[in-house]
């Protein structure tokens, strides 16, 4: 049996041996770190988020004044007295003359287009014979 | 009879009166429509045969040979005696015009319906004439004697057309001096219903009216004046007064279209107090 196998050279270098650490040591710190990173960015875009929604709802919240219409005031009709002649078969006669005599005049004719003359051309043209 | 009897024989004799005067009022109007018809059929009928003749005269004077000569003459002998048709028919129809015109008086209505009288007399007589054409010197020599009182015929066509204007104008006339009384009597028989100051207005608006009614009158006998200045006048100066007098029948209407809208103010200040 060799023995000298297996008591290590500890005069020499090796660079063979390389110091053991353990895997899960080295993640630790990077994971913390990670998780403070999206910790931070999950904050800040709840943050944004709010800030959002705060703004759309303070938009949504504008109401649009609404256009005044303006309402016409009709004026008021004054009231006219009939006069004692209104009610008179007299006054009641002259009122459908009067009316009757405009559609009269508005009928009239000035020239009767039935009435105008025939145009003629009378010489006979032959020169002399 | 009986009373009633009596009443009720009474009562259809005005109906039955009543009835016929419609109906030869509308004769009448019947009468006048039948002339139009008339005349528009004549005047297709010289339309027709002048055209005839026109072509004919063209062709004798191009070629003078004597088939076309004949043929010349026929086609002149048939269109001069179609134009003398053609010329009464429209003396009829404006004989009838007259006839229905309910507004000029007695007296004028006769010396148009005379003109017209005298005119369809020469063109029977020129009928006479052209048939006895016997050749194309005698169809120029006949023409020429219409040629030549062409004039006079014109006139008196445009002097009887001015005169069922007049006629039509002084229905109207009398509705509107008929309407002017019955408002001055309306206004006299209620004087003092209204205030001072208004009756002034509505006596001053009847002033307004009545001397519409004035200037309408004018106007009238102006157009009377010139219409008997178109006898003795060339054919052109006759076209030349007849437009001026048809200007004046429109202005004449115009003073009473004005005066009638004045009434329709008058009546409508009459209807109430203030």
């Amino acid at each position: 049996m060799d023995t000298n196998s297996l008591i290590p050279n500890i005069d020499t270098p090796s660079h063979d041996i390389v110091p053991t650490v353990s895997p899960q040591a080295h993640e630790k710190p990077k994971d913390t770190v990670s998780l403070v990173i999206i910790a931070v960015i999950v904050i800040l875009m709840g943050i944004l988020a709010v800030m959002g929604y705060n703004e759309w709802n303070s938009r949504k919240k504008i109401v649009a004044i609404p256009t005044p219409i303006p309402t016409v005031t009709p004026t008021p009709t004054p009231i006219r007295l009939p006069s004692l002649l209104a009610t008179q078969s007299a006054f009641l006669s002259l009122d459908t003359h009067v009316a009757s005599l405009s559609t009269a005049i508005r009928d009239y004719s000035v020239q009767d287009p039935s009435l105008s003359p025939p145009v003629l051309t009378l010489p006979l043209g032959f020169s002399s014979q | 009879m009986s009373k009633y009897a009596r009443v009720a024989c009474a009562f259809i004799f005005v109906v039955a009166i009543f009835t016929s005067s419609r109906n030869i009022s509308s004769l009448v109007q019947a009468t006048s429509q039948q002339a139009y018809t008339d005349y528009l059929y004549q005047f297709d009928l010289y339309r027709q045969k002048y055209s005839e003749f026109t072509v004919a005269k063209n062709e004798y004077l191009k070629f003078k040979t004597l088939t076309s000569q004949t043929t010349a003459l026929n086609n002149t002998k048939s269109m001069l005696s179609q134009r003398d048709l053609l010329l009464r028919s429209y003396l009829l129809l404006l004989n009838e015009k007259l006839n229905e015109d309910q507004g000029l008086g007695s007296t004028e209505k006769s010396t148009y319906q005379k003109l017209i009288q005298n005119e369809v007399t020469f063109l029977e007589d020129h009928s006479r004439l052209v048939s006895n054409i016997g050749s194309l010197e005698d169809s120029s020599t006949v023409s020429r004697e219409l040629e030549s009182h062409y004039a006079v015929l014109g006139a008196s066509m445009r002097q009887t057309i001015t005169g069922v204007s007049l006629g039509k104008l002084a229905v109207i006339s009398k509705r509107y001096d008929q309407a002017l009384s019955d408002a001055k009597s309306l206004i006299t028989m209620n004087h003092g219903i209204f205030t001072p100051q208004k009756q002034s207005t509505i006596d001053r608006w009847l002033l307004q009216i009545t001397n519409t009614k004035s200037l309408y009158q004018q106007k009238i006998d102006t157009i009377a004046s010139k219409n008997t200045q178109l006898v003795g006048t060339s054919t052109d100066d006759q076209s030349q007064t007849f437009s001026q007098i048809t200007k004046d029948v429109a202005e004449a209407r115009q003073y009473l279209v004005e005066g009638s809208g004045y009434m329709r103010e008058l009546v409508e200040a009459l209807r109430y107090q203030d």
